[in-house]
């Protein structure tokens, strides 16, 4: 058995009999949401009773630990997306005979070494440790004399924690246990998120996924903006800061993105199959896809055309003209 | 992932972190405690209103006499009087953490929205425009907001003193409405604590973990310095054999010398496992408060050694005590999270009754409890309910509904 594996089965265990000894929610306090708000406090201490600042500590700290699963997900996403194309041909090939299509997709995955859940897992380990972040950050903005009470329970025996607590929620114009009342922070929310979105979105040329990734990229930015006008300004801060080491993490591993790139020009209104037959409309076709790819990666790293690609490309052309002949 | 696939995992996770913030906050729903004046018993009310209820004799039973805001009016602060869906800021609330003080036909009360009400019963009763200035009806500030206010008045010598979340101390005129000091005391951080007059001094504690002494006439500083603790102080003050007892925030409950300012020679904190909220009472030499721990300590007067806890100390808690705690008598009556009422024998701390009996529950118990006349008074915030329990017996004897 591997060590990996020892240790996953080893956690899983843990957590199981923690379960079944305190029941979901005690666990829960337990092992991510008492240390998180601790730690948070501590931070504050840390950094001149400040609030604000410990916030943005703590956000800045988790994402570091977090970062190696993070990478895993963006390079799982963008195997997953590279690999498109070839899904695009299989299911052309075999249509809807799921019998012989689905062996073929699973070859596919394991000769290109990449899992369909690859992108999921990192996701799925990181929300519940972002969740009880979040939930730290509303109840030691302590709103209301109930959080305050509440917030007694779940404070370790430290005096460094309770000499702290209640924390000052003043920090530069706002106040964290309230919404901005100047709607500065909705604003910073929302435009961080959309330039997090369009960054990390790989640009498709099936205009299903084109228009579906075009909505996301708008409607989840839009979304939190407004949650945010509701919510206490600590959450508000929260996203806004972890949306900017998002987008600084983003730009190591694929530069701006698609950031600055303009979604792909609608193909004129013929079926594709029937450019296909044509070694025109083939060579159309090839050629927009290689170019929406360059021009991606122009834009990502700042290079010049690769002449290797363009031989490449010529290449491709030549090939086809070759095979499309009667 | 594909596009639609994350775009629903996002939705997902979208609805998540709006139903986690929201839900598990706690909703706002106040504290105040029921008082009564001349058989009629006042109280504020989770709706963030002012209710009195007549207290006839035969049959037992309390009527609802006027309420203010009037029924289908806001409540004081607030819209609907509560946080409603999607609310989370706990602001939009209309709540009453304050306790009325009840003087002369006046009741006065401090707002959560950080206003002082001045209310005339007559005038209530009439159903008339607020404020009646002529009969000494008021509202401080008339504009703006003062900051939250989650301590209760107190009135001495015509003067209403009052503490508020701007960190200030404040002392009204009760027949004017107007600051009788030439400006509030201020203190380092928000005011949450009830004050305490005594002898011509109000002393109050601060989030700023100090206890201030305050000349009640010309609001200036009585010590030296304040007394420092380690953690915020929101217990009303108990006076004592000339000793201001005290809890914080720092797990510790402190006796103060009056004269000085300094901590009490002899006399060793106790120390907890939680904040000290409720304020004590003096029984025979004996200092007796609740924990957020669940748990009543009796302490000796003078050396603050423990006469006696209960629970004790080897078995389990009964639920936070956030409220005052009642002397009736030969009884210490208390209130605890876990919804019941407590009557200790004050000598033994020995269990003399509890109410709800078996495994029945009120809501939460947070507000203090109120005794008179033989009875206790308790205001369940979470049912809406204010019930009279027998002080001698814990038998329930009458209950009222405080909801519109």
């Amino acid at each position: 058995m591997s060590r990996k594996r020892l240790i996953i089965i080893l956690v899983v265990g843990a957590l199981v009999v923690l379960f079944l000894t305190y029941g979901l929610i005690n666990t829960w306090n337990l092992v991510l949401l008492q240390p998180m708000l601790n730690f948070l406090i501590l931070l504050s201490n840390v950094f001149f009773s400040n609030f604000g600042l410990a916030i943005i500590a703590l956000v800045i700290i988790v994402r570091l630990v977090m970062l190696p699963l993070t990478l895993k997900q963006l390079h799982s996403t963008r195997a997953m997306q590279a690999l498109q194309p070839k899904m695009k041909e299989l299911q052309k090939k075999y249509g809807k005979d799921k019998v012989k299509l689905q062996p073929e997709i699973s070859k596919l995955y394991k000769e290109s070494g990449v899992s369909p859940l690859g992108c999921l897992w990192p996701m799925l380990i990181q929300l519940p440790i972002w969740i009880a972040l979040y939930r730290s950050v509303l109840q030691l903005a302590a709103a209301t004399p109930e959080d305050l009470m509440g917030l007694s329970s779940k404070l370790y025996s430290w005096s460094a924690v309770h000499h702290a607590v209640p924390l000052d929620p003043n920090f530069l114009w706002l106040n964290l246990a309230q919404p901005d009342s100047y709607f500065i922070l909705p604003v910073l929310v929302a435009a961080s998120m959309y330039v997090l979105q369009k960054m990390s979105t790989v640009p498709s040329t099936d205009p299903q996924q084109q228009s579906m990734s075009k909505m996301m990229i708008w409607m989840m930015p839009l979304m939190f903006g407004f949650l945010t006008l509701m919510f206490p300004s600590g959450l508000a801060l929260f996203w806004v800061v972890s949306n900017i080491v998002g987008i600084v993490t983003q730009y190591f591993i694929t530069g701006w993105g698609s950031l600055f790139v303009r979604a792909p020009a609608r193909a004129p209104q013929v079926a594709k199959e029937q450019r296909m037959e044509t070694p025109e409309g083939a060579l159309l076709e090839d050629q927009l896809a290689t170019e929406r790819v360059e021009q991606q990666e122009r834009v990502a790293h700042g290079k010049s055309r690769d002449k290797r690609k363009d031989r490449r490309r010529s290449r491709r052309a030549g090939a086809r003209k070759t095979r499309r002949k009667p | 992932m594909k596009p639609k696939a994350l775009f629903l995992f996002a939705l997902l996770i979208g609805g998540c972190l709006l139903l986690s913030g929201c839900i598990g906050t706690a909703t706002p729903m106040g504290w105040s405690a029921p008082v009564m004046d001349d058989d009629v018993i006042y109280v504020g009310t989770t709706e963030g209103k002012v209710v009195s209820y007549t207290l006839f004799s035969e049959p037992r039973v309390a009527v609802e006499w006027w309420r203010f805001p009037a029924r289908s009016k806001p409540g004081l602060g607030g819209g609907d009087g509560g946080g409603g869906f999607l609310a989370c800021a706990p602001t939009a609330a209309a709540v009453m953490y304050s306790t009325p003080f009840v003087a002369d036909g006046a009741v006065y009360i401090g707002a959560y929205d950080g206003r002082v009400y001045a209310l005339n019963t007559s005038s209530r009763v009439a159903g008339y425009s607020f404020p009646q200035e002529l009969v000494g009806e008021w509202v401080y500030p008339e504009e703006d907001s003062i900051g939250a206010i989650v301590g209760s008045p107190v009135v001495a010598d015509g003067i209403l003193y009052i503490g508020s979340g701007d960190g200030n101390l404040y002392a009204i005129d009760i027949a004017t409405g107007e600051l009788a000091w030439d400006s509030p005391f201020t203190t380092g951080d928000d005011i949450w604590a009830t004050p305490l007059v005594q002898d011509g001094v109000v002393y109050i504690g601060s989030f700023d973990n100090k206890l201030y002494a305050i000349d009640a006439a010309v609001g200036t500083a009585v010590w030296e310095s304040p007394f420092q603790t380690d953690g915020a102080i929101v217990a009303t003050p108990l006076f004592y054999n000339d000793t201001i007892y005290i809890g914080s925030f720092d797990r510790k409950f402190y006796a103060v010398d009056t004269s000085t300012g300094k901590a009490k020679e002899g006399f060793t904190p106790l120390p907890a496992d939680n904040w000290f909220w409720g304020g004590a009472v003096g029984y025979d030499d004996t200092i007796i408060v609740g924990c957020l721990n669940g748990r009543v300590y009796a302490l000796d007067a003078e050396t603050g050694e423990r006469k006696w806890s209960f629970p004790e100390l080897d078995e389990g808690p009964v639920g936070p005590i956030r409220g005052d705690l009642a002397l009736v008598g030969e009884l210490v009556i208390f209130g605890s999270d876990d919804g019941k009422v407590y009557a200790l024998d004050a000598a033994s701390g020995h269990l003399i009754w509890d109410y709800p009996h078996g495994e029945d529950r009120f809501g939460t118990i947070r507000a203090s409890l109120y005794a008179g006349d033989g009875e206790v008074y308790v205001h369940d915030t979470r049912n809406q309910e204010i019930y009279a329990l027998g002080a001698e017996d814990g038998n329930l004897v009458w209950s009222v509904s405080t909801a519109e």
